[in-house]
This record gives C-alpha cells, sequence and structure tokens, in this order.
C-alpha cells in the first residue's frame, strides 16, 4: 500500500513538473520577453505620409512620403510611438538626442511610426516639440503595426542596409540602446 | 425475454455508440467556411487580442484587433491567401504565442496529449477494476438457499395476490436470522 502511495505521488510530480515546463516556455515564448520571430527576416516594407517638422507642407500637391524601400542600404531605427503613450514621452529626449548625433550621418534614418493616435494631435505634439525625426502617419493602427507584429507602444526596432530586422526593443530606449541598435545594424551590413 | 442484457450486447453497444461518436466527428464538415466574412472571423477567432486578457481577435473591438482583422481581410480577398498561410504570416510576426489554439508540435503537444493520457489511463483504471471485481468469488450458497428460492419462484406466479404475500412472509420468516 505505501509503495502504491509513493507511485502515485510521483505520477502527480510528474504531472506538474510537465504543466510547469509548458507555463515556463508558454511566459518566456511571449513578444514580452524575447526579441520576437521577425527578427532576421526581412524587413516588412511600409509607405507612410511624413509628419515631421522638417517635412514639406503644402496645401496643394501630395504629402511627402517615407517609403522603407527608399532607404535601402541605411540602417533605420523604427519607432512605434503615440502621444498619449507616457514610456513614449519619457524616451523622447533619448530620441533627440540620437539624432542630433546622427544627423550629419547618411547611413543612419530614425523614423518615428504612430501606431495609435490622431493625425491632429500628432502635428501638434511634432510641433510643439520641434521633432526633427521623420515622423510616419498611416492612419490609426496603420498596417506596419501589425506587419511588425507590435503588441503596443513603444516598440523600437532596427534594419539592417540589407533590410534585415536585426533588433528590437519593447520598452523605451535610451540612447545607450540606441547606439546599440545601431552598431548591430551595421555589423550585420 | 430476459430483463438482464448479455455482457458482450452491452460491450457491443458501447463499441457502436463511440464508433459512431468518432464517425461524426471525423465526418463533420472539414472544408472550412466558404464565404471571405466566414473565413475571417474563423481566423480571427484563433488569434490572440495582443492588447486584450484572454480575448481572440473576433471577440475583441481593440484597434489593433480591428486592423487584424482587416488585414485579415486582405489576405483573403486580395492576396488570395490560404487559412494555413494567414496563421503561418501572423506566427511568422507575432510567433506561436498568437495562436489560441497550440499548434500541437514540441511542448505544445502536451496539452493535446495529456487529457488524452488522462482518459485512456482513466478507461483502464476501470476495466481493470471491472476485471477483479468480476473475479471476485460469488457468495457462497449454503445449504437449503437453493431450495429456498426455487420455493420463492414456484410461489411468484399463482393466480391469488393473497396466497403469494402470505407464502412470502412464511418464507420471509423462515430466512430472518
Amino acid at each position: 500500500m505505501r509503495h502504491r502511495a509513493r507511485w502515485a505521488a510521483l505520477a502527480v510530480a510528474v504531472v506538474v513538473a510537465g504543466f510547469g515546463v509548458v507555463l515556463a516556455t508558454q511566459v518566456s515564448s511571449s513578444p514580452s520577453y524575447r526579441g520576437g520571430p521577425i527578427l532576421g527576416k526581412p524587413a516588412p516594407d511600409f509607405e507612410l505620409t511624413d509628419l515631421s517638422a522638417g517635412a514639406a507642407r503644402t496645401d496643394a500637391g501630395p504629402a511627402p512620403r517615407i517609403r522603407l524601400s527608399d532607404l535601402a542600404g541605411k540602417t533605420v531605427i523604427v519607432n512605434f510611438w503615440n502621444t498619449w503613450c507616457v514610456p513614449c514621452e519619457q524616451e523622447r529626449p533619448a530620441l533627440a538626442e540620437f539624432h542630433a548625433r546622427h544627423a550629419d550621418d547618411p547611413g543612419v534614418v530614425l523614423v518615428g511610426v504612430v501606431r495609435d493616435d490622431t493625425e491632429e494631435a500628432v502635428r501638434a505634439y511634432v510641433d510643439e516639440h520641434r521633432i526633427g525625426w521623420r515622423i510616419g502617419w498611416g492612419g490609426r493602427l496603420p498596417q506596419a503595426a501589425v506587419d511588425y507584429g507590435t503588441t503596443g507602444q513603444p516598440e523600437t526596432f532596427v534594419i539592417s542596409p540589407g533590410g534585415i530586422v536585426v533588433g528590437k526593443q519593447l520598452s523605451r530606449v535610451t540612447v545607450a540602446n540606441l547606439e546599440e541598435m545601431l552598431a548591430a545594424g551595421r555589423r550585420a551590413g | 425475454m430476459s430483463g438482464r442484457l448479455r455482457p458482450w450486447a452491452v460491450w457491443g453497444g458501447l463499441v457502436v455508440v463511440v464508433g459512431a461518436a468518432f464517425a461524426v466527428v471525423v465526418a463533420s464538415p472539414g472544408g472550412g467556411p466558404r464565404t471571405p466574412a466566414e473565413r475571417v472571423h474563423s481566423l480571427a477567432a484563433e488569434l490572440r487580442c495582443v492588447e486584450c486578457q484572454g480575448l481572440s481577435v473576433a471577440d475583441s473591438n481593440s484597434p489593433t484587433a480591428q486592423r487584424m482583422r482587416a488585414d485579415i481581410e486582405r489576405r483573403i480577398v486580395e492576396e488570395r491567401q490560404t487559412d494555413a498561410e494567414i496563421r503561418r504570416a501572423y506566427v511568422d510576426r507575432y510567433g506561436e504565442w498568437i495562436l489560441l489554439r497550440p499548434s500541437g508540435g514540441g511542448l505544445d503537444a502536451l496539452v493535446w496529449a495529456l487529457p488524452v493520457v488522462a482518459i485512456m489511463l482513466g478507461a483502464a483504471g476501470i476495466g481493470v477494476a471491472l476485471w477483479r471485481w468480476r473475479r471476485q468469488p460469488r457468495p457462497e450458497v449454503r445449504p437449503g438457499d437453493e431450495e429456498l428460492v426455487a420455493d420463492l419462484r414456484r410461489t411468484s406466479t399463482p393466480a391469488d395476490p393473497a396466497a403469494t404475500s402470505e407464502v412470502a412472509a412464511t418464507k420471509a420468516t423462515e430466512v430472518r436470522p
């Protein structure tokens, strides 16, 4: 009888351990904890309206556009953001400093893609903070947000000059993070 | 006709019922929904809403879920992608995490295998218990028991109910310890 109890306890332990392994694996495979499956794959192309302060604004004629395919050969940092997102606001100084550092570097482009916001709010924010890097607007939840597998904001991707996604960060970035991303993009070539 | 079923009839009936249920499940329409809207809903129901807690893309009205439904529709209508291709596209972007129904590969297979193993173990346990129960020795027949039963059977069919109950009462008194 005692042996039976031991075998039963062992069986229960094995089942519990099995569920533990499954749960642990599920948690670690969540995109919140890992770089995600997009790493190492060709970056999905996008075409967005440029709302940055430096973009020419005219009432007539087509609005300036940002096409990822036009940026081939450069390391592109793509930052998904919103005006109402607190971590996005917290990382804005880092993005501004990184942009200022590399303003004269033709091999680097920083693109902020608006993820879930209104055009009016974005234009007002860009004017207020004198955003110098390129701001892509594709409507609320643009196709790029799904193509890059975003789950929220901010999310930042680095695309190598060869057009491969080589890095991803889900939380707010620092200047050091951005420099690491740039270095990774250049290494990948 | 006796009211008692033979064991082989019980097991045979069980096999027929289980087999019929299995056949219904297997033969149920497997071609998938036909219209694009049905396919969109079906696929959206398989995908996790990335901004929600425990909701599918089909159940959520969040902006991301709306965009994902539009993306699924675009893939079906414009790009003519199959359901498998669309699932694969989302897994390529978000990982297996995006699928509400595990694919069945790797450790995910445990989610499907464990219930089956549990059912099989339970069935085996019930089978062993029945087998052991049937092997238990029958109660020993004591002298006089067979005669007593024969008397009761003989007296249980007469036309006079009063006589029957009288005899039964007498016998009951006799067998009382």
